[in-house]
């Protein structure tokens, strides 16, 4: 990431990919966690890339400019939903070589594939609130800014989300303190 | 039983809003109550879980390629947003021009409908051995009073007002009421001057910048 935002230092027409590219990391993981696999995590953070880089006076306005980007990559999450018109059960078999690029055990990988299913399962608003606050751990202001929803709205995609995941994932056969000893 | 400390303050934990001393005592409570003890634990398993679902990250040959493609296709979007915007100004100004012409072509050549054609009452035969005197009536129709209008006629050769005689175009100001106006013009037509069916006297009315024009038609008789 250094490297890249290096690169783009001379020319003013890439002063907004200097601004953008630090946050190409952390976003790329949101992305990841929203859609649950690469391929799609690379469309929707390069679809949300494309239609902020055409308005480029403001994301140089903008400061700070990651909470933006995150509104930014949220939207662009609910639109791609609404037009795939996914149900949520949709996703019944999932690939797990394409789930992560680091290495793991395959253990690691069940249960990796098991938690990327369970929130597939959770309506888009419900997966963001919880990637972004139970996973991610920003707070209940932030998310709610991020969503542009009340904060008691986040609750209750929170309690509703947390309820369906505990239910989905209290069923498997090991538990995560478990494997912690191993 | 229900455990009043779980219905109220569970989600409020979850949740990260309980302050440091109402969480040491839901803490302290959780460790007598079983009710609190198992949600605190399945709480955590779901934490636990959830976070051993590592982020994936993106090479940063990967993360460079994805911002050069963006960049590339934000700047196509620009392009063809400026294009579209050009050609459809473009569009709108030759229609504006276009209405313009029309419009203009339309009220110079008198289809509007606030102008009538001027009715033409003409005396009866023009010997053409001699000067001629003889009264042309023109009757100019017009739709509302109007004060300070610029009448000017521009006469053939050969045919001249009478007291007028020196001059080609005869110009007056003159106030048209509504209606029906009608002029008298004594035309001169000089000796040896044969009239004929083009033999027009052409006429301009002026009222505020804007113009009428209308062609009296000289009538041909049969003497001679």
């Amino acid at each position: 990431m250094k490297k890249i935002s290096n690169i783009f230092v001379r020319h003013r027409e890439e002063t907004v990919e200097s601004v953008v590219s630090p946050h190409l990391d952390a976003l790329y993981a949101q992305a990841f966690q929203y859609t649950g696999d690469r391929d799609s995590a690379q469309d929707l953070l390069q679809d949300m890339l494309v239609n902020i880089l055409q308005d480029e006076g403001k994301v140089l306005k903008l400061d700070p400019v990651k909470p933006w980007l995150m509104r930014c990559l949220y939207n662009r999450f609910i639109d791609h939903c609404r037009k795939a018109g996914r149900e949520v059960d949709a996703r019944t078999e999932i690939e797990l070589d394409q789930l992560e690029g680091s290495e793991r055990g395959p253990e690691s990988k069940y249960y990796h594939g098991q938690v990327v299913k369970s929130l597939s399962c959770l309506t888009p608003d419900q997966r963001v609130a919880v990637v972004l606050f139970d996973l991610k751990g920003h707070s209940l202001e932030e998310v709610s800014n991020v969503m542009g929803v009340p904060t008691g709205t986040v609750k209750s995609h929170l309690h509703r989300a947390r309820k369906r995941l505990k239910e989905k994932l209290s069923v498997q056969p090991f538990r995560p303190k478990e494997r912690y000893k191993e | 039983m229900n455990c009043q400390y779980h219905s109220h303050s569970f989600e409020a934990y979850c949740n990260r809003e309980l302050g440091a001393e109402a969480l040491r005592e839901y803490e302290m409570h959780a460790n007598q109550c079983s009710q609190c003890s198992a949600a605190l634990s399945q709480h955590q398993d779901y934490l636990g879980l959830l976070r051993e679902n590592e982020d994936d990250s993106l090479e940063s040959w990967a993360a460079a390629r994805l911002l050069r493609n963006a960049t590339e296709q934000a700047r196509e979007r620009r392009q063809s947003r400026v294009q579209i915007t050009a050609f459809l100004q473009g569009v709108a100004a030759s229609f504006v021009v276009c209405c313009s012409v029309v419009l203009g072509y339309v009220y110079l050549q008198g289809s509007e409908p606030a102008w009538q054609d001027p009715l033409l009452a003409m005396s009866d035969s023009i010997p053409e051995a001699s000067p001629l005197l003889s009264d042309v009536h023109v009757k100019i129709e017009v739709p509302t009073t109007i004060h300070g209008a610029k009448l000017a006629f521009h006469l053939p050769k050969g045919v001249r007002i009478q007291g007028y005689e020196g001059q080609t175009r005869v110009e007056w100001e003159t106030d048209l009421v509504k209606g029906a106006n009608e002029l008298v013009l004594p035309l001169v037509v000089s000796g040896g001057v044969k009239l004929d069916a083009s033999t027009n006297i052409n006429a301009i009315l002026e009222y505020k910048g804007q113009y009428k024009s209308f062609t009296l038609t000289l009538p041909v008789t049969s003497n001679g």
